[in-house]
């Protein structure tokens, strides 16, 4: 134990067991340890979901891989919801990739916060339920879903730049509609202060933006959007809520589109624009 | 281009002693590593004394690592030698850099009393230095402003992380002093706990300006203060600032509006609202106060605010755009100012006035309209501008 927390990371190498008990295992001594650093740097193949505790950075070395189907990755929170506790949530999460390096299966974050997507190349979707101050940047991801990555209810101080989405339907969905996990009492279902610039979406619509009544998408800054199809929609175009549910977003600089920007809902205080 | 690890040196000492070592012993190239295990000690943690003084050519990269000012000193965590250049302060993974255990110098008793100069408790404190980047830092508990720089130029402070309980006051995120330039900010998040950023030009001794500073997504909860705050006076002047998306992040749910997104004032200078009375503090007078043209070139876009005001004008200000205001919760007015302000050529357009769309269960805020708020207040403002596109539902 001292050996590792000299050497200053874990590694599933440092364990036995089947993958899924490696990676796990590096995770949690990692956070036992306070060594707070996992570098992955060989192929694994699991077979259930692999849970990232708190604060912690998880390096995804040159070379390695991930697999699994269905979520491979998620937080910890993830697991095992405590329900009705307002200070529920796992924070200061680092994912890092280097060029190379590949995570074959889904990816989500739940409840979390203060957390980092960097550089990671991943084939499968990205979802992201009640997460609050994330940063994701320079990732690929290539989902054979409806959308590569996901703002489902909940979401809010989001900067996600410069990151190359690919996908069935939809590049980036922000939906306040959408749940997967447990509601926590007292919790925002709203989706708001969202930066969201200078991505590469090739899907059928790049971006699409759906709230519901009483649960807004508000202060979003989404532009220079490169795409090869449909700049995207706002809103359902077969329900309409009242338009201050689409409050305060800019949404411009498509670049490459096939079709403009769909506004299918009366919003307030919004711009688009090509 | 060697890596070295502070851990692996021969060095004894304190931890600054190990560390500053370690920089001096680093040749042009060189990265430097703090890592999370503090070997002497067997801690994770470093605790620094001393400030660490970087050097050009070098990368001080942080690993993990958490520093924490040392109990009882007055000097910075981080500052650069004499005319540094090229270097680099990076963060990987978590972070933590933090100014532990105040030391009772304030603004008020700095160069009192033994006491040393205020800019001793900056965190980050640069001067001179040019051609360097610190990135990817998380700053708690700091004791005074978390980074300043004076004369620098060409540098880049990115994806920095301020987390502040306003213990003490003054607890700004970036001052940049007078004699900088080619500045980028860029991801700056959290909450500070006054000014996020504070472009401050001041002082009738060495008259230099301010020029060609960029922030671009700046994502903060500036506590009850401006999140930028521009001044000049005495002849300094402050040119060619780009702001591109400025989001209030702060928690409506539980505090009160910050001042403004960007106010061209002095902090200690009575903002009187009669639809919202602030504390009238002690009136700071400028020694010479800055004239039309001193201010110029500001160019804003994609401001998200719920302020007391979103821009606030007691300065002079020329030749500047202000695109995009998109305001929100408990927003009092969109463009206000004293009558200190004046422009001269300066438009407003998109300006959404939306108070009231507040977010869900805030019903404590939804219908407490401040008699007379409204989206402009310009009356006191002098000068010439032009406001277009101004969506106001919700004036009284």
């Amino acid at each position: 134990m001292e050996e590792l927390k000299l050497r200053g990371y874990v590694t599933p190498e440092d364990f036995t067991g089947s993958d899924n008990e490696k990676l796990q295992k590096a995770m949690n001594t990692a956070v036992e340890l306070d060594i707070r650093k996992v570098l992955i740097e060989k192929e694994y193949q699991v077979t259930g979901t692999v849970y990232i505790p708190e604060e912690i950075e998880v390096i995804f070395k040159s070379g390695s891989t991930v697999s699994g189907n269905g979520v491979v990755l998620a937080n910890q929170v993830a697991n095992e919801p405590e329900k009705c506790s307002w200070s529920f949530e796992n924070g200061r999460i680092y994912l890092k990739g280097e060029k190379g390096a590949k995570i074959s299966g889904n990816v989500r974050l739940f409840h979390a916060g203060e957390s980092v997507l960097d550089t990671l190349s991943i084939d499968g979707k990205v979802t992201f339920e009640f997460c609050r101050e994330i940063r994701m940047e320079d990732c690929v991801v290539s989902s054979e879903e409806d959308a590569a990555v996901t703002l489902m209810r909940g979401c809010n101080n989001f900067i996600m730049q410069r990151n190359e989405l690919q996908a069935k339907k939809i590049g980036i969905l922000i939906d306040t509609s959408l749940a997967e996990g447990d509601y926590v009492i007292g919790k925002d279902t709203e989706n708001h202060e969202l930066i969201i610039r200078d991505n590469i979406c090739r899907a059928e619509k790049a971006v699409a933006i759906y709230a519901r009544e009483a649960e807004k998408v508000f202060n979003v800054q989404l532009d220079h959007t490169a795409c090869d199809n449909e700049a995207g929609e706002i809103g359902r175009a077969e329900e309409k809520i009242g338009a201050e549910n689409y409050f305060n977003l800019t949404v411009v600089d498509f670049i490459g589109e096939k079709k403009a920007l769909q506004v299918n809902n009366e919003t307030k205080h919004c711009y688009f624009g090509e | 281009m060697a890596i070295l690890n502070v851990n692996d040196t021969a060095f004894s000492g304190t931890d600054s002693e190990v560390i500053q070592k370690t920089i001096d012993q680093a040749k042009t190239g060189d990265t430097v590593v703090v890592p999370r295990l503090n070997k002497r000690t067997g801690e994770n943690v470093w605790s620094i004394a001393k400030a660490i003084r970087v050097k050009s050519g070098i990368t001080l990269l942080l690993d993990n690592a958490v520093l924490v000012q040392g109990r009882g000193y007055y000097d910075n965590l981080i500052t650069n030698e004499p005319g540094a250049s090229d270097f680099r302060i990076l963060g990987e993974g978590n972070v933590t850099l933090s100014g532990g255990e105040h030391n009772y110098l304030l603004e008020s008793t700095a160069n009192t009393l033994g006491m040393p100069a205020i800019t001793k408790n900056a965190m980050f404190y640069f001067e001179n230095a040019s051609d360097f980047e610190v990135s990817s830092v998380r700053c708690i508990m700091p004791r005074w402003t978390t980074l300043y720089l004076k004369d620098c130029k060409n540098a880049v402070l990115s994806k920095i992380r301020f987390d502040m309980i306003p213990h003490v006051q003054r607890l700004r995120g970036i001052i940049i002093d007078k004699g900088c330039r080619d500045i980028t900010l860029d991801t700056i998040l959290g909450r500070t706990g006054e000014d996020t950023v504070f472009l401050k030009a001041m002082g009738d001794t060495d008259v230099k300006n301010i020029e060609n500073i960029k922030m671009r997504n700046i994502c903060t909860d500036s506590g009850r203060l401006p999140m930028i705050r521009i001044f000049a006076d005495s002849g300094n002047r402050i040119q060619n600032i780009v702001m591109d998306t400025l989001m209030d992040s702060s928690d409506y749910y539980e505090k009160q509006r910050p001042a403004a997104a960007i106010a061209f004032q002095m902090s200690g200078e009575a903002q009187v609202s009669a639809a919202a009375p602030n504390p009238v503090h002690a009136k700071v007078i400028a020694k010479t106060p800055a004239k039309l043209g001193d201010i110029a070139g500001i160019r804003a876009t994609g401001i998200f605010s719920r302020a007391l005001s979103a821009v606030f004008f007691a300065l002079p200000v020329s030749e500047s755009e202000f695109n995009g205001f998109y305001t929100f919760g408990d927003i009092v007015y969109v463009l206000n100012g004293s009558d200190k302000g004046e422009l001269r050529k300066v438009s407003f357009d998109r300006v959404y006035y939306g108070k009231g769309s507040a977010p869900n269960n805030l019903n404590q805020f939804i219908g407490r309209a401040a008699k007379g708020s409204v989206a402009v207040k310009m009356d006191q403002v002098r000068g010439d501008y032009e406001i277009k596109n101004v969506l106001s539902e919700e004036e009284n």
